[in-house]
């Protein structure tokens, strides 16, 4: 699968594949972001990180790649939301985690309770980062957004994690953006956003 | 919430630290209580998985089954 970059303000190329796409601004609870020329978003000490202007009517899907540690030694775990001109949505997602330990023999599945108020991703510390990647499904068009992912991470016990979450928010809404937030503590890490680009002119 | 420019030189767009008013610090307070919450009942369930699963583990063996034939069953 062929990958360019555009910023997201550029109508979608010609070109079918995941084309990086560049937020218009971002936004931090905490520390410290920047965001490179070929739209990697890097932040540090953060305790919330937002891409605002990365869902727009160029594409219909999106996937989402990060590599998010925390700032302190304990686990936490990281939560998204979506959001739409620089507002949080925090109502009506309806999703399930399960992880199980990458350390044991066996496998054994262990299920995050379902919160309405975001969409949980996965768990973290300071020595491993949770890493992975979600599918955003129908983000901007105003309607039900759907997540599909999956990451690796670590849990309590130093113990490595695997992880599926996925989700639906219910809202008929229009977003344009996500924030990640942490269980407590700032983070840091990078996050990139691509859209599907289904060719075309 | 309050949006102060902090853009780094070698940033291509706009970087902001949100300052968030007292409500919105207060929900924000109170999800990541909750996150913390649900973090706790997790690792109860994984202790709790686990714990049963050593007690029949036990409880097989003392049945005469071998440790593989005990792990076999409860998978």
């Amino acid at each position: 699968m062929s990958v360019s970059r555009v910023s997201n303000a550029t109508a979608a190329t010609a070109v079918a594949g995941l084309q990086m796409v560049t937020p218009t601004s971002v936004s931090v609870g905490s520390g410290t972001g920047s965001v490179a020329g070929q739209g990697a978003v890097t932040f540090s000490g953060a305790s919330s990180v937002s891409l605002n202007g990365c869902f727009s009517a160029n594409y219909e899907n999106y996937r989402v790649i990060f590599k998010i540690s925390r700032s302190v030694s304990d686990i936490g775990w990281v939560g998204v939301y979506l959001r739409s001109n620089g507002v949080d949505k925090t109502t009506s997602y309806f999703n399930k985690l399960i992880d199980t330990d990458l350390n044991a023999a066996n496998v054994t599945w262990v299920g995050q309770n379902t919160t309405t108020a975001l969409l949980p991703i996965g768990y973290t510390g300071s020595n491993i980062p949770l890493a992975g990647n979600f599918d955003v499904i129908n983000p901007f068009v105003t309607g039900y957004t759907h997540f599909n992912g999956m990451g690796t991470g670590i849990v309590v016990g130093n113990r490595y994690q695997m992880a599926f979450f996925q989700g639906i928010n219910t809202d008929s809404y229009s977003g344009d953006g996500l924030s990640f937030i942490s269980s407590g503590g700032g983070f840091t890490g990078s996050i990139r956003v691509y859209g599907y680009n289904n060719g075309g002119a | 919430m309050e949006l102060v420019d902090i853009t780094p030189e070698d940033s291509v767009v706009p970087v902001y630290l949100e300052v968030l008013n007292e409500e919105e610090q207060a929900e924000r307070d109170a999800e990541q209580s909750r996150m913390q919450e649900e973090q706790a009942a997790r690792e109860a369930e994984v202790t709790a998985k686990e714990e049963a699963k050593q007690s029949g583990l036990a409880k097989l063996q003392a049945l005469g089954l071998t440790e593989d034939e005990a792990k076999a069953l409860l998978g």
